[in-house]
């Protein structure tokens, strides 16, 4: 189940509290910094004017002489205490008169002309005391000058009211912005909060008949009426589940059988198909070897009723007689090799058969196991001709399923003949190699044939995938020779393949299933 | 003329009047006047007319010979006792240092008319038709202002000097 660590409400009262306090403190610095440099300019022009005021005074005494007239008219300045300094000099910069109440040494005539803070910081506040230089003029005919200093503490006792009045509004502010986040954050967040514990309820008791109820026509509303709606089809969709499931079970456990059916039909129908190929072959290979012995047979008996009827006839001559007895030998000999070949041939079909038939392990050597396979494709494959190399170690003795190596070896060779090679193939050749690597048998067949495109090698190993369904493919060789690979002999397979540059399996068989130690002969 | 004001200066500060001449201070209150008074026309040059005191007259033009008169040229004429109207309202600046003329009300309404600023060296003179006239008062010479006189002559002065001097009301008091 899982933990809410963080509440919407939470997130949205933090989200507002956060962007007003950027806002407070932003606004704060750019309000704060407006108003002491307003404040700046206030003070100033505020002295400017000031020192104008006195300067209108002190001309017309200045202009006469008149030094007491001068001290009189300074007067404004006296009721001010920001003043520090102030001093009238003459036109050549000598000081007449002061108003000095912090009995400051007299300074050499502080230009150029004008009002300014000086020393200032980096911070607005930041300053030392405010000096002004005015010339004294009447006519354009200068008179002399006047010099004030002011103290700044006007500006820093602004700033520290300044402080406090926006610190007191802006925490008066982060509350009341928290309250107000708080208040609304509750009002709109309260019908998603129900909604969520409904659907707790129902994640955690799967209570579908589960109805959420408001008074609201807004998003909100929409968002119930889509949750009791989504609830309404999955109570419905529940209660009828099982009988559905149970349904779909059936017609597919039916569709299994029925698939099952079919696909032992048409491994039956391959194994006969491959049963008729091997009667055919044992039938053609057979066939030879037993006309040679008719035809010896029938030698024999035109020789020998030669012989019977010259003797009756009292003809019969000593070199006549030595010669047909030469060629009744040579033709018995014919005849006896004939009739041996056609019975080890009968054994090798015989023995392949029965290898078929019969599921129990066997141990034989490969390598002679692998020429009588080739045995029954003789014809077939000495029509288009290919020549066949088998490579590996003609003593190697292996316990395993003779049958299974023969319809391995068999499906090799039927897609070699009927997919690889034509009879326009030039050089036809197949390679069968094995070797022992570690526990393993490493058993690879390649023919230098057609070969398979992209398409065809990724579908190679699937039921019923030919390319010549029309010239008698099932498309159940490769199925087979996985399914007794992995199924029966535990091993792998690997198929490697460019189109006009062959094919090769590599199948990877465990002697451990495949092979008892006693009989794993070097 | 920086000596000259220095000089002044001293005076002011308590040093002995023999320092400075009575006629140096006049003239150079003469010039501050002007700086404060404005006349209705643009004044190229200036001219004083200094009334029965040939010495002062010389005094004062020697004193602007090699300089400005707030900052234009300075004619000093000197007027005999008895010059007749005609002669004044060529003048700027009337001084009456010693003497004066009767001042009737065809003399006075000739000169006003003239724009001529009226200085005397007797402060009741101001009463009667004169707009500046000095007196001394604790050893420094003091003077008084009638704006009246002075606005009857279209003259406009500076409320910079109107604050600094003793004016008479148009009642005749001072303030």
């Amino acid at each position: 189940m899982r933990v809410i660590c963080t509440s919407i409400a939470s997130q949205m009262t933090r989200s507002l509290v956060i962007t007003s306090l950027f806002i407070i403190v932003f606004g704060t610095i750019f309000l704060s910094w407006y108003n002491i440099n307003h404040e700046k300019e206030s003070y100033l022009h505020e002295s400017q004017l000031q020192a104008d005021l006195v300067v209108d005074l002190v001309t017309a005494p200045l202009a006469f002489f008149d030094v007491q007239g001068i001290s009189t008219n300074i007067n404004p300045l006296r009721k001010n205490s920001h003043v520090l300094l102030a001093v009238v000099y003459s036109a050549d910069q000598t000081p007449l008169t002061s108003f000095n109440p912090h009995h400051r040494p007299i300074p050499q005539l502080n230009l150029p002309l004008g009002t300014r803070y000086d020393n200032t910081g980096w911070f607005p506040w930041d300053v030392e005391k405010l000096s002004t230089t005015l010339e004294i003029k009447q006519n354009s005919q200068l008179l002399g000058y006047l010099y004030i200093e002011r103290k700044t503490d006007r500006i820093t006792s602004f700033v520290m009211d300044l402080v406090k009045s926006v610190t007191i509004f802006s925490f008066g502010l982060l509350l009341f912005v928290y309250m107000v986040s708080r208040m609304l954050s509750k009002k709109i967040l309260q019908p998603i909060l129900t909604l969520t514990e409904a659907a707790k309820e129902v994640a955690q008791n799967n209570n579908y008949s589960l109805r959420v109820t408001h008074d609201k026509d807004d998003e909100i509303a929409y968002l119930y009426d889509a949750f009791n709606h989504l609830l309404s089809d999955t109570e419905s969709l529940t209660t009828h589940l099982e009988s559905r499931v149970a349904s779909r079970t059936q017609e597919l456990q039916d569709s299994l059988e029925t698939l099952k059916k079919a696909q032992l039909q048409l491994v039956e129908s391959e194994k006969m198909a491959a049963l008729g190929n091997l009667v055919s072959g044992v039938a053609h290979e057979v066939n030879t070897p037993l006309g040679n012995a008719i035809t010896g047979g029938s030698i024999i008996v035109r020789e020998t009723q030669q012989l019977l009827r010259q003797i009756e006839e009292g003809t019969l001559k000593k070199s006549f007689m030595e010669q047909k007895l030469n060629i009744l030998n040579e033709t018995a000999d014919l005849l006896l090799k004939s009739v041996n070949q056609a019975a080890n041939l009968i054994r090798s079909f015989k023995r392949i058969s029965v290898d078929q038939s019969v599921e129990d392990k066997q141990t034989f050597n490969l390598y002679e196991y692998l020429e009588e396979i080739l045995l029954t494709f003789h014809n077939k494959l000495k029509k288009i001709p290919v020549t066949v190399h088998i490579e590996g170690d003609t003593k190697l003795v292996i316990k395993s399923y003779p049958g299974v190596y023969a319809q391995i070896i068999s499906n090799f060779i039927q897609n070699s003949l009927l997919h690889g090679f034509n009879e326009s193939t030039l050089d036809a050749t197949i390679t069968i190699r094995f070797q022992i690597d570690e526990n393993n048998l490493i058993l690879t067949y390649a023919d230098n044939g057609a070969g398979m495109d992209e398409k065809i090698k990724k579908t190679a190993f699937e039921p019923f995938t030919t390319t010549k369904r029309n010239a008698g493919g099932t498309g159940l060789g490769l199925n087979i020779v996985y399914n007794l690979i992995t199924q029966k002999l535990l091993g792998k397979i690997i198929l490697n393949s460019e189109t006009q540059k062959g094919a090769s399996f590599t199948l990877t068989l465990p002697l451990e299933q495949s092979v008892s130690g006693e009989h794993l002969q070097a | 003329m920086k000596k000259f004001f220095v000089a002044l200066f001293c005076f002011f500060y308590g040093s002995s009047l023999l320092a400075v001449s009575e006629e140096s201070i006049k003239a150079a209150y003469l010039e501050r006047f002007t700086m404060f008074i404005q006349w209705p026309k643009p004044i190229e040059s200036y001219t004083i007319c200094v009334y029965d005191d040939d010495s002062f007259a010389q005094t004062l033009q020697k004193s602007y010979s090699s300089r400005l008169f707030n900052n234009h040229p300075l004619k000093v004429i000197p007027l005999k006792v008895g010059t007749p109207s005609e002669e004044m309202i060529k003048c700027h600046i009337l001084y009456f240092r010693g003497s004066k003329p009767h001042q009737n009300e065809a003399l006075l309404n000739t000169l006003r008319k003239n724009n001529v600023l009226m200085i005397s060296d007797d402060d009741d003179d101001v009463k009667r038709g004169a707009m500046i006239g000095f007196y001394l008062q604790n050893n420094s010479f003091r003077f008084l202002i009638n704006q009246r006189n002075l606005e009857n002559a279209d003259l406009s002065v500076s409320y910079k000097l109107l604050n600094f001097a003793t004016v008479i009301e148009p009642t005749g008091g001072s303030k």
